[in-house]
């Protein structure tokens, strides 16, 4: 893996920024800090967004497209890579700087747009289509009557902290993350402070886990450092396990040396001197950023022995996650590092007395610990400000499914459900009426328009029985269908129950077949296999209870929240798949009918060729017909057809 | 042990069983599958028997034990893409391709896997193809891939 060198003079400055009292009264140390932040900078600079959703765009183009712009126009440019400023909808989004001037967003954008934006821009008129905003920097000067970037519907209201430099800092360098405070806040966490004082802070910031768990950090902590024991890990649960949430992802991917120094400040805080990051090895672009700035943190002497004479050492680890749902259960993913199948056990002793080969083992959420860099920073008082008092600091969602604005939001906990879903996503993509959300994947539960004014906040979703997750968001609208998507998830708990406890196993794998039943189409069913569909039906609550109460981790536990959830809220719907055999929303697979509509057919028999029941009759140049016996309600004529001449019901 | 996968061992410790995801990770990233003669020299270097590693290795889906096909189709599995008729490209790729995940086609020429979230919602529903993305795909337009991959 290859690390690009730092040299020996920017090295020295690096130092400098960390280590200096006020690195802004020193004019050399300002003017470093001021170009390592772009404030300034000297040629025309592009900033592409290079983050995994970018890659089906081919941004190199873009890239190419710049170059090819600055040749025509003996123009020096510079390219700089950037994570994701969370607007995923609007991906691939692009900066463009000119010297003296803020920072304009755009997205998306077309190479073949480059040039004439470039044009525009470098003439000091600014083209307003696909603009996002400008972002204006220290000692910038702002263009006139162009909007804030901030200001756009997608960021108004959020309150971007952990993601505050996500898309505006070169997540490869650690001198853009020097550059903005970085490494700050442990060098002078080490220097200057026990591990005790420090553990007051994070007491007193009343921090919560992310994951879902809502657990109350310090407890934790304090478990982990007291335990007396030769060793001790920080273990960073970068899983990100469940299949509606990529927030984690984004954050690696944009800012990754903000979890290292999360990580870095749990670990000295609790006296740990081994500390892993484990995320799952699909994720490669992650995987290689996290490897990249573990490679500049020790080059910098940020880690390893007596770091920054401090006295203190310490040791990250990456390791990856071999893909299951449930190593994302922290007793789980131990057995996982230490070789083994990735298992959960019972608990307790949990793993702050007995983790990772039997040490003391701080599990944390990514999103947790990249909260404790502000925590120590900022101190305790000032964290508190943002939440709620049950609920302190910002939570981070993914939004997808129907919704029109796509991607990472940060907004404070106790915002209402419906200000992220309606404000910041702008409701459905289509206009259509939504139907519901679906928060925490496939261990969360529905929660209907009728509760969009919900407070995010950890102890009123207790309080309502409600799951908030780990930050997924899916909205659904009334063209999709919550029987469909909670068999699905279903399925999935299904291929990744770790086989351990019967009910998940075996019950996950019933509900499935139940859920399949219903949501095919009614081929020819005898009495008994009808009867058999029925008991089904009302056997699956009774399964579903059986299998929250004994299986032994979350992952079986939680697994029938969607369908009791979905069942309570979609029971019309459930009642029109079981008796009248038909999806409303039309996303059942073979629960639809097809019909030629006579009028707008014109024979080109296309579908005759193409449906694999041969279920249609007709010959060319005539009205074809639909055979609804043989038709297994595929949807390819659907499909094909260029007349809009099969209508589905 | 067979000296094929030596270099490669002896950058773990010997007898240390928490390297096993690691070195079968390494395994599988060098020739897109766990081969069958790496098992027993695993077995020998962390003196461990071989059957714990097939325990291992099969319950993670991310380790096979066959060449992937000439062209590895991953669709994407994220709930996003569900709700935007993933299941539907699902269903169409098994009948055109007549495997199940993990499979490969008797000539060789594809394989199949249902993967997590791919993070492209926007664009869902998504596939890959040996890494490429192919975004908003419908039935047809999946046939036209597979077709244009099966007259290369
Ligand atoms: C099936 C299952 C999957 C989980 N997946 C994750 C995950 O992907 N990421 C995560 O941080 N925690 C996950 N957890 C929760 C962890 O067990 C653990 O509670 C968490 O890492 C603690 O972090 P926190 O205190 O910061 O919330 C999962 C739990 C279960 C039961
Ligand atoms: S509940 Fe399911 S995943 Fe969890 S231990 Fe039991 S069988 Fe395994
Ligand atoms: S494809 Fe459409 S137009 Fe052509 S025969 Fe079928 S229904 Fe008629
Ligand atoms: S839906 Fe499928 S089976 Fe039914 S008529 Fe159309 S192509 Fe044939």
């Amino acid at each position: 893996m290859e690390t690009p060198r730092i040299s020996e003079e920017l090295q020295e400055g690096l130092h400098a920024l960390i280590t200096h009292q006020q690195p802004d009264s020193d004019p050399t140390l300002k003017f470093l800090g001021r170009s390592l932040r772009r404030e300034r900078v000297e040629r025309l600079t592009i900033f592409i967004d290079r983050t995994t959703p970018t890659s089906i765009y081919n941004t190199s183009l873009i890239e190419e497209a710049v170059e090819q712009w600055s040749d025509e126009n003996q123009q020096i440019s510079e390219v700089i890579e950037t994570g994701c400023l969370g607007l995923i909808s609007a991906e691939p989004v692009i900066g463009i700087q000119v010297p003296g001037r803020a920072r304009l967003y755009y997205g998306p954008v077309e190479p073949a747009d480059i040039a004439g934006m470039l044009d525009a821009i470098t003439k000091q008129v600014i083209p307003e289509e696909n603009l996002i905003g400008q972002m204006i920097m220290t000692g910038q000067q702002p263009w006139e009557d162009i909007p804030d970037w901030k200001k756009h519907p997608f960021f108004v209201n959020q309150s971007r902290t952990i993601t505050s430099l996500n898309g505006v800092i070169n997540p490869s360098s650690i001198s853009d993350y020097i550059a903005w405070g970085g490494y700050r806040t442990f060098y002078s966490s080490i220097r200057n402070y026990s591990g005790q004082e420090l553990m007051k802070l994070i007491e007193q910031s009343g921090l919560r886990g992310r994951s879902g768990s809502g657990f109350l950090a310090s407890v934790k902590w304090i478990k982990a450092a007291g335990t007396t024991s030769d060793k001790r890990y920080v273990l960073c649960n970068a899983d990100e396990s469940d299949p509606g949430g990529y927030m984690h992802r984004v954050l690696i991917e944009s800012n990754p040396h903000l979890i290292l120094e999360g990580i870095m400040l749990a670990a000295y805080i609790i006296g740990a001197n081994h500390a892993i990051i484990y995320t799952r090895s699909r994720y490669r672009t992650a995987v290689k950023r996290i490897q990249c700035a573990l490679g500049q943190v020790r080059e910098l002497g940020l880690l390893g022995q007596d770091i920054l004479h401090s006295g203190y050492t310490l040791d990250i680890q990456l390791k990856r996650g071999p893909g299951a749902f449930v190593c994302g259960e922290e007793t789980a993913l131990i057995s996982s590092l230490e070789g083994k199948r990735g298992s959960p056990r019972t608990k307790p002793p949990y793993p702050a007395t007995s983790g990772l080969f039997g040490k003391p083992t701080l599990v944390h959420n990514i999103e947790t610990l990249a909260q404790v860099p502000m925590i120590i920073s900022k101190g305790p008082d000032f964290y508190k400000q943002t939440g709620t008092p049950g609920s302190t600091g910002t939570k981070l969602f993914s939004l997808s499914g129907k919704i029109k604005r796509l991607g990472v939001v940060e907004v404070p906990f106790g915002t209402s459900l419906g200000a992220v879903i309606d404000g910041i996503g702008g409701g459905t993509r289509n206009g259509r009426p939504a139907k519901a959300v679906l928060l925490g994947g496939p261990s969360g539960k529905f929660i209907p328009v009728s509760k969009f004014n919900l407070p995010l906040d950890l102890d009123k979703f207790n309080e309502e029985n409600l799951v908030l997750g780990s930050g997924s968001m899916v909205l659904l609208d009334d063209d999709s269908c919550p029987i469909n998507l909670i068999k699905n998830m279903m399925d999935f708990i299904r291929q990744e129950s770790c086989g351990k406890c019967i009910p998940c196993r075996d019950g996950s794998k019933r509900i499935m077949e139940i859920l399949s039943l219903i949501s095919s189409r009614s081929l020819p069913e005898n009495k008994y296999e009808a009867l058999d569909r029925f008991k089904g039906v009302t056997g699956m609550l009774e399964l579903a209870e059986v299998m929250q109460s004994t299986s032994l981790c979350g992952l079986g536990k939680c697994a029938p929240n969607p369908l009791i959830s979905g069942m309570e809220l979609f029971r019309e719907e459930l009642e029109e798949h079981v008796f009248d055999r038909t999806c409303r929303a039309r996303v059942c697979l073979n629960m639809r009918s097809f019909m030629v509509d006579p009028v707008a057919c014109n024979g080109c028999n296309l579908c005759f060729v193409k449906c694999p029941e041969k279920a249609i009759i007709g010959s060319p140049r005539l009205v074809h017909y639909i055979v609804d016996d043989l038709c297994t309600g595929c949807g390819k004529c659907f499909e094909v057809c260029k007349f809009n001449a099969i209508l589905v019901n | 042990m067979s000296t094929e996968f030596v270099d490669l061992l002896k950058k773990y410790p010997a007898g240390r069983r928490e390297n096993l995801i690691p070195i079968l990770q390494e395994l599988q990233d060098q020739h897109g599958y766990i081969p069958e003669p790496a098992v027993s020299a695993i077995a020998e270097y962390l003196e461990i028997p071989a059957v714990k590693i097939y325990s291992v290795a099969t319950f993670y889906n991310e380790f096979r034990f066959n060449a992937g096909g000439k062209y590895h189709f991953q669709v994407c599995q994220g709930i996003g893409c569900q709700v935007d008729g993933s299941e539907r490209i699902r269903s169409e790729l098994h009948r055109l391709l007549e495997i199940e995940p993990g499979e490969i086609t008797a000539d060789g020429w594809f394989s199949l896997e249902w993967v997590p979230c791919l993070g492209v919602c926007q664009e869902a529903p998504v596939l890959s193809v040996n890494g490429e993305l192919y975004a908003k795909m419908t039935p047809v337009r999946l046939k036209e891939l597979v077709d244009k991959f099966r007259n290369r």
